[in-house]
């Protein structure tokens, strides 16, 4: 998996390389439109369009139905039921290409996530630093010490919380370079990378956590490689400041305009990839 | 945690919203859903909001109606040209046990039908409940007196008539005018104005639609995307480009080009209304090989299967007229083979019923309503192509195909319509009887001239006619299980049928007689719509199914007889036409012939030809005439597929009436349709029907 997760990684970070010279905004309209044209496709060769056209005509039939027969109480309520039948129709015809393109789109979303949802921490400020112990390995190592280094001052000694088994520190990079956290525990040396950047407008993968041996936590994590299985850490988390990509001016959500682009995207090129949603 | 602000320790990271999406297709298909079930909602909230304001105002314009009625709903199958004797022969050997049924617990009648006894003639006087005089239509075609030109009896199509030149573009500033030229009212219009819901499918000459309270599918006469009331494209590689037929029906030859890996053509759409040069709107198409003797078609940015001796679903096709204007047609296709030399036949482009480009039902939404629920079907007047038949393009059995899946989709719609329609009155006309005894006759008849000699072809077709009474027989089954018992059901054709052995040349007679002339003295004419015709001395002439014109002053452009003559001279010729015997048969060829007054009445007489022919059985107008000809001879073999007929004399041709309910049918005519369904809901027979209700004597809506 860790593999994978750098490999993936690695092919994004190509990607976003061949878009550095355009703004985050412009990098994540095109890819939103792209995706949708891909994912267009992929609904178009793996769905059952003739079904769902047949289930989209009969669902419109059925809102004309009840302007036609509208003199008709009973007509309006058998048109009604029609409708529904004919939605739940076409929303099952529409789960095959939703579950062939769960776990691509999950992939790419946590790609993009990285390097939307945060930016990386400036040269000397101050963020938060999370270790996650097991519970039962609480009592054990909650003395757990964050190394000093030349790179990372650690500013506040650490802070215990005993019910969610998790110790903070308060910690600032001194350069505007990517650093690295490390702690030493049972003999071995954990160690969480801190990304630190000079430029605020460049996209770079943001890793706000180390995942633990969870499938799910290093599928939404995979910027460094998990914890090891045996130790006593589940996770190291970084706080880093939500990253900005406003839209005509509004802070919409990176997701939101990623969503609206790929629909737009989709919608616009119906008539030429021929396919029905 | 002095040096944490609030959360926002545990809020750095929360979750991904996000990883809801998948995509889209699922996005879309959600948001569409949601919207069609909002749109749904609000239509039906407005429906129900309103509905007590409709029924209140129906309740007031209908309560004597609703008072009077004698049953909820009547339904009228017509099933269009429905033979007695063949019936009787059916109903004897067993073949047809729900007539039956309905003969036993109701009634069975011979139907009178209209001079002529044709489908637009008689299911106009079905439709109006009066004789031709006052409805109008009386033939397939009507002449120009102007210019002696034939046009559509039942409708007249004129572009707009101011327009805005631009370089080579026309801009209409007016719209096309489309005048329906059937007159009197049907009487669904007189239940909607008692307030009945009336659903009306395919009953012929109701294009353009009727305006009334209920829902219409036009038919007969609706033309297809050309504008001509059903061209066909054939396909082929070798031979010339060009009409395989004369007139405004038959088809269109395209010659193919090939290359290396298929071929390519173009298919042809309507005259672009919007150029000063009408230019052919086309669309480029092209046919490559697939796999297993099969090819594929790739047309309109769509990719069609197509396999030896199958149809295609229906295709939908755009045609582009102007930058942003285009017009939808849809057609079939029908692959004859593919390797040299290629052959394949394509349908008329019909009308795209889901976003027609004229009228084509009431409320206009209906017919989008129709192809939604039900997918994409024929609207082409005359659907299914007889003359791809009769000039050898399409085979028997894919003609027999077309047709029937032309009447699938029609059953669709019309139980459809039974479904949703559990008051008023419903009406649905199946075509599929007509067409195929028009080509399947002389299969039936042994005596036929154009009886194939080939004895394998003349055994898989013997049966056509039997198959073809069985089937609709299964339809009146599904029909009366469809209904309850607070229906009247009327199943009726408009007229019988007959062989069409022998042709009369009308033209030939009257030049043999001395009442019309060619010009230059010609004995034959080489043009048809009457192109050849010396005027100056012509008195009378031929053209369409129904009779004979007088040439008369003032009227026609040329004419050269008085009015006071014309009468006269119309009288004559009857006289003389009626017993006309057929010398190389030794028969009578035509049973009466008469003038118009002695059978219509009405303010449109004035437009009916003069003398009305009605043919003994075996024989018709000729093809000639029909189109305005002169053959080389009065009298000739009929040696077309189109070998059954029943443009003869009425009283030799009627149809049937079946009905659920005891009727005084011994004199039923199809007038007598509309003035008995009107009764049995309650609704007064208005003054200018001519016909009666058949209802029996202590059972009419009075009592």
């Amino acid at each position: 998996m860790d593999t994978f997760n750098l490999t993936l990684t690695r092919a994004a970070d190509w990607v976003f390389g061949w878009c550095q010279r355009l703004s985050p905004l412009a990098t994540l309209l095109l890819l939103s439109a792209v995706a949708g044209v891909a994912m267009a496709v992929v609904f178009r060769v793996s769905s059952n369009q003739r079904a769902i056209k047949a289930a989209v005509d009969r669902s419109r039939a059925q809102v004309l139905a009840i302007n036609l027969f509208g003199h008709d109480p009973r007509a309006i309520f058998a048109s009604f039921a029609q409708l529904l039948r004919y939605t739940g129709l076409r929303l099952s015809y529409s789960l095959p290409p939703m579950l062939l393109m769960l776990i691509p789109f999950t992939l790419l979303l946590v790609q993009l996530a990285m390097r939307y949802e945060h930016q990386p921490l400036a040269g000397g400020e101050s963020t938060i630093v999370k270790l996650e112990l097991a519970p039962e390995a609480w009592s054990d190592h909650q003395r757990v010490a964050l190394k000093s280094s030349p790179q990372v001052k650690v500013e506040t000694p650490a802070l215990r919380d005993a019910t969610e088994h998790a110790v903070y520190w308060r910690v600032r990079p001194l350069g505007s370079t990517p650093a690295v956290l490390a702690w030493q525990i049972d003999g071995q040396t954990i160690e969480k990378r801190l990304d630190v950047s000079g430029d605020d407008v460049a996209l770079s993968a943001v890793g706000v956590r180390r995942p633990g041996r969870g499938i799910v936590d290093r599928l939404l994590y995979p910027a460094e490689p998990a914890l090891p299985a045996a130790g006593p850490v589940r996770g190291i988390e970084v706080q880093h400041a939500p990253r900005q990509t406003p839209l005509f001016g509004l802070d919409v959500p990176w997701w939101l305009t990623f969503v609206l682009g790929s629909i737009v995207a989709a919608l616009l090129l119906r008539p030429i990839l021929r396919v029905r949603y | 945690m002095a040096w944490a602000q609030g959360g926002d320790v545990e809020a750095s990271h929360g979750g991904c919203p996000e990883l809801a999406y998948i995509g889209p297709g699922a996005g879309l298909a959600l948001a569409g859903s949601f919207l069609a079930i909002l749109a749904a909602m609000l239509s039906a909230m407005l429906a129900l909001l309103f509905w007590p304001f409709r029924w209140a105002w129906r309740a007031i314009r209908g309560r004597r109606a609703r008072r009077r009625a004698l049953v909820r709903r009547v339904v009228v199958l017509g099933l269009d040209g429905l033979e007695p004797s063949l019936v009787d022969q059916f109903l004897a050997e067993g073949l047809m046990p729900n007539l039956d049924r309905l003969r036993q617990s109701g009634s069975y009648a011979r139907l009178g039908t209209t001079w002529p006894p044709l489908s637009p003639v008689a299911w106009s006087s079905f439709s109006t409940g009066t004789n031709p005089g006052k409805h109008n239509v009386f033939d397939f075609i009507a002449r120009n007196t102007a210019d002696y030109r034939p046009m559509i009896s039942s409708v007249r199509i004129r572009p707009g008539k101011r327009q805005l030149r631009i370089g080579r573009y026309r801009i209409p500033l007016s719209g096309s005018e489309i005048r329906g030229l059937r007159k009197s009212r049907p009487f669904w219009c007189a239940l909607g104005d008692a307030g009945i819901f009336s659903a009306v499918l395919r009953v012929p000459i109701t294009f353009p639609p009727d305006h009334f309270h209920g829902v219409q599918l036009s038919a007969m006469c609706v033309p297809d995307l050309r504008g001509s009331q059903g061209m066909f494209c054939h396909f082929v590689e070798n031979g010339h480009a060009g009409a395989t037929s004369e007139g405004d029906v038959g088809g269109e030859r395209i010659v193919v080009q090939r290359n290396g890996k298929g071929v390519r053509a173009r298919l042809p759409g309507p005259p672009n209304p919007l150029r000063s040069d009408h230019q052919m709107a086309d669309v480029p198409l092209k046919v490559v090989a697939g796999k297993n003797g099969a090819a594929v078609l790739h047309v309109d940015g769509q990719r069609v299967d197509l396999r030896p001796g199958e149809y295609t679903d229906w295709v939908g096709l755009t045609f582009p007229l102007a930058p942003m204007v285009k017009v939808r047609g849809i057609c079939r296709f029908y692959l004859k083979r593919f390797e040299p030399p290629f052959e394949m036949y394509c349908t008329p482009v019909n009308i795209d019923p889901e976003k027609p480009v004229m009228p084509i039902s009431h409320p206009a939404v209906f017919s989008t309503y129709l192809a939604r629920q039900h997918g994409p079907f024929a609207t082409l007047g005359l659907a299914e192509d007889t003359w791809s038949l009769s000039e050898s393009v399409l085979d028997e059995d894919a003609f027999l195909q077309q047709a029937y899946d032309i009447d699938e989709e029609r059953q669709r719609m019309f139980f459809d319509m039974l479904g949703r329609v559990p008051r008023g009155f419903v009406s649905c006309v199946f075509d599929a009887p007509d067409r195929i005894q028009h080509m399947f006759w002389r299969f039936h008849d042994k005596e036929h001239p154009a009886r194939p000699a080939d004895e394998a072809l003349q055994a898989a077709h013997q049966h056509r006619l039997r198959d073809l009474y069985e089937r609709m027989d299964a339809l009146v089954g599904r029909t009366i299980d469809a209904l309850d018992e607070d229906t009247t059901l009327f199943v009726m054709s408009d007229h019988g049928f007959k062989s069409f052995r022998r042709c009369v040349d009308l033209n030939a007679w009257l030049l043999e007689q001395g009442y019309l002339a060619l010009k230059d003295d010609r004995s034959t004419s080489r043009h048809e719509y009457l192109a050849d015709v010396d005027w100056s001395r012509t008195r009378a002439y031929a053209i369409g199914l129904a009779g004979i014109y007088v040439n008369q002053q003032g009227r026609e452009a040329e004419g050269i007889v008085s009015p006071r003559e014309a009468e006269a001279l119309a009288k004559d010729i009857a006289d003389r036409l009626t017993g006309l015997r057929d010398p190389q048969h030794d028969q009578v060829a035509i049973h009466q012939a008469v003038a118009r007054a002695a059978v219509y009445k009405g303010p449109y007489t004035e437009q009916a030809p003069d003398v009305i022919v009605g043919y003994r059985e075996g024989y018709r107008v000729s093809w000639d005439t029909a189109i305005g000809k002169c053959g080389a001879g009065v009298f000739s073999d009929n040696t077309k597929a189109w070998s059954g007929d029943h443009c003869i004399h009425p009283e030799l041709v009627p149809g049937v009436l079946f009905c659920n309910r005891k009727l005084d049918a011994a004199t039923a005519n199809i007038i007598d349709i509309a003035p008995t369904a009107l009764e049995l809901l309650g609704v007064t027979k208005p003054a200018y029907m001519d016909g009666k209700s058949l209802l029996c004597a202590g059972e009419t809506s009075s009592n």
